[in-house]
């Protein structure tokens, strides 16, 4: 995708987000007690001038890009999107059902598994397994007992 | 002159030195792991000064917060990640050093720095701690507002590659502090009937989700096979005298600032930090060279982050105002041994809180000393290739969003942050600018609504005070600043392509 088109995506993303709240805060009580400024000031404020802010973003965009044609690179997109999947499905089982070191342990040789592209079969999987404990076992010493932190 | 008189025999005990040691240790521990912080640190260790005596203790706690200010930058510059919210600014300039093979060179800049700073704090904390709170009281609402705009003009302007996407990036920033309860009235702002957001989104999930979570995006961008570090030598903590003489003005004047702004109840070390960030990179001959890797860009924010934390016990001491959530722990532990601070803490037992400042004092030569030669063994991180750093950080920047308030809703908002800004920082928005009008904005709002309520709606307030107007004038000139700074900048990069 174009740098230009991703900007216009998201100033309209951004826009639409300043929208919601615009369209949100003029719910809110203007002032409450006699106070001059109520909850809904700076929010009303804030969301104008991000609209206000992405238009003119948008025409700053138009006019600096006139010529240039230049690309977003976004490399080893399906290992982010691994790994945004990985995670949150780690963070849902732990959520949902406990076992947390099971979980972080799966969840962890799964990353070092697939990120190590470079060794053999036998050595991925030796270090992945290795790693992950000792990772588990970091988080139990330091987290839970040294930081008294409940998982 | 008071605290020249103090028996040091008091501080020469056993109980303090393990205190100092112990504290440091900690402190750096702390500091270091994403999303705990110096407060988390303190409060732990609260329970633990029980049975100490009460000089011990408070040196103690002084010592955790002291080198957790300072550990926050080991993760900043080792992994990209800010420890704390007040490293974030260390981030800018740490990483890209880091990354370009002198994570030990970073952290020198960053030890020295921090070490400066503390003593500095610590300096001042002994002579002018009285005429401080006097003027820390001075300032009321319309001066914090003020500085508030202040601290967000700095981050703005420090983008200078997109200045629209600048703004932005602050406004977003301050969006997503309204979420949450309203202070003043109790009302439900932008919650949409969650509970988990009533409590306002968790800075802790915001900073680890842009920088931990988008940096580890980044880094599987790269060859999985990278080591950031080649040479085993570029991990010793250290920088030459040359080059500590090229940052010396920057540790002065940005111990200075950070002291004074930590003096202020309620801004604290994060605000500090950018403050000094941003007067170093006005000041520079090459501002250019901000955010690759630059030696002042490290050294600004450090020096001012630990100068704020003596600044910060100077209301706590004399006027038994905490400044910081930090301070407020450390409030609780005076009150634990029976001690109350405030003015007559100096007439009632100057031995105790002289000790406490000579003791913070040496606690800044050791956390040098400690740090200098615990450092290099987080630095070592960078010698592992990406495919194995980039899960470890990311893991343990996960551990440090639970583990800050134990609620996993945080993690998801740090996940889901953490992709909108890895799509954000491609595309030039400011990662800074969002986090510090996060954090700048609740007290801008909160101190612009009392003072309009004080003045019963009327700005005169902010015209007839001389603080406010000294502010103004600052914000005002800065703006000059940074406009005659980036029409510069246009002239050169015009002349240079004629």
């Amino acid at each position: 995708m174009s740098y230009k088109s991703a900007t216009y995506l998201s100033l309209l993303i951004i826009a639409s987000f300043g929208g919601l709240f615009l369209y949100t805060s003029l719910t809110f009580s203007r002032g409450v007690g006699g106070g001059p400024v109520g909850p809904s000031f700076f929010p009303i404020i804030a969301s104008s001038l991000l609209i206000g802010m992405c238009v003119l973003s948008a025409f700053s965009t138009m006019k600096k890009h006139k010529e240039k044609k230049e690309e977003i690179n976004i490399l080893n997109f399906r290992y982010i999107i691994f790994t945004v999947i990985t995670l949150s499905l780690f963070i849902f089982l732990w959520e949902s059902f406990g076992y947390f070191y099971l979980f972080a342990f799966v969840f962890l040789f799964g990353l070092f598994f697939v990120y190590n592209k470079n060794e053999i079969l036998k050595k991925r999987l030796i270090f992945a397994i290795g790693l992950s404990i000792i990772m588990n076992l970091f988080v139990y010493f330091v987290f839970e007992q040294m930081l008294n932190v409940i998982i | 002159m008071d605290f020249l008189n103090f028996d040091f025999s008091l501080l020469a005990t056993w109980e303090v030195f393990f205190a100092i040691v112990l504290g440091t240790l900690y402190g750096l521990l702390i500091g270091a792991l994403p999303g705990l912080g110096s407060t988390v640190g303190i409060a732990l260790l609260l329970p633990v000064t029980y049975s100490m005596s009460p000089l011990a203790a408070i040196i103690m706690l002084a010592s955790v917060y002291q080198a957790g200010e300072y550990g926050g930058s080991i993760s900043s510059i080792v992994l990209g990640v800010p420890g704390t919210p007040s490293a974030t600014a260390t981030v800018l300039d740490g990483s890209p050093m880091a990354k370009q093979g002198k994570p030990g060179k970073a952290l020198g800049y960053s030890i020295t720095g921090a070490a400066i700073g503390g003593s500095i704090g610590a300096v001042i904390l002994l002579t002018l701690s009285i005429p401080l709170s006097t003027l820390a009281i001075s300032f009321a609402d319309p001066e914090f507002f003020l500085l508030g705009i202040l601290g967000l003009v700095c981050v703005a302007g420090l983008s200078s590659k997109d200045l629209p996407k600048s703004i932005i990036s602050v406004l977003l920033g301050l969006m997503l502090g309204m979420v949450g309860l309203d202070v003043a009235t109790g009302a439900a702002r932008f919650t949409y009937g969650s509970f988990a957001l009533m409590d306002g989104i968790s800075m802790v999930a915001l900073l680890i989700g842009m920088f931990a979570v988008a940096e580890v995006f980044n880094m599987l961008g790269e060859d999985s096979k990278t080591r950031y570090v080649t040479n085993v030598k570029n991990v010793k903590t250290k920088i030459s005298w040359k080059e500590f003489k090229g940052v010396r003005k920057t540790y002065l004047k940005s111990s200075l600032i950070g002291a004074f702004v930590g003096i202020l109840p309620g801004l604290g070390a994060g605000p500090a930090s950018w403050f000094a960030y941003t007067e170093a990179k006005r000041a520079s001959k090459n501002p250019e060279n901000f955010g690759k890797g630059e030696p002042d860009g490290i050294a600004a924010p450090e020096a001012a982050n630990n100068a704020a934390v003596g600044g910060a016990l100077v209301p706590l001491t004399t006027l038994g105002i905490p400044g910081s959530p930090a301070t407020a722990v450390i409030l609780g532990a005076f009150l634990i041994h029976g001690i109350t601070p405030g003015p007559n803490i100096f007439e009632n037992q100057p031995d105790l809180v002289y000790g406490i400042f000579w003791g913070f004092l040496f606690t800044a030569f050791a956390m040098y000393f400690i740090g200098k030669y615990t450092t290099s063994l987080f630095s070592r991180m960078l010698i592992m290739p990406a495919y194995m750093l980039s899960p470890i950080v990311l893991f343990i920047a996960i551990m440090g969003v639970y583990a800050s308030r134990i609620n996993l809703f945080d993690v998801w908002i740090a996940i889901a942050v953490g992709v909108a800004a890895y799509f954000l920082k491609k595309l030039d928005y400011s990662l800074p600018s969002i986090i510090l009008a996060f954090i700048l904005g609740p007290i801008i709002e909160e101190s612009l609504r009392r003072s309009l309520l004080l003045s019963g709606g009327s700005v005169d307030i902010f015209f007839t005070r001389n603080y406010s107007l000294m502010i103004m004038g600052i914000i005002g000139l800065l703006i000059i600043l940074m406009v005659l700074q980036a029409l510069k900048m246009n002239g050169n990069k015009k002349g240079s392509t004629d």
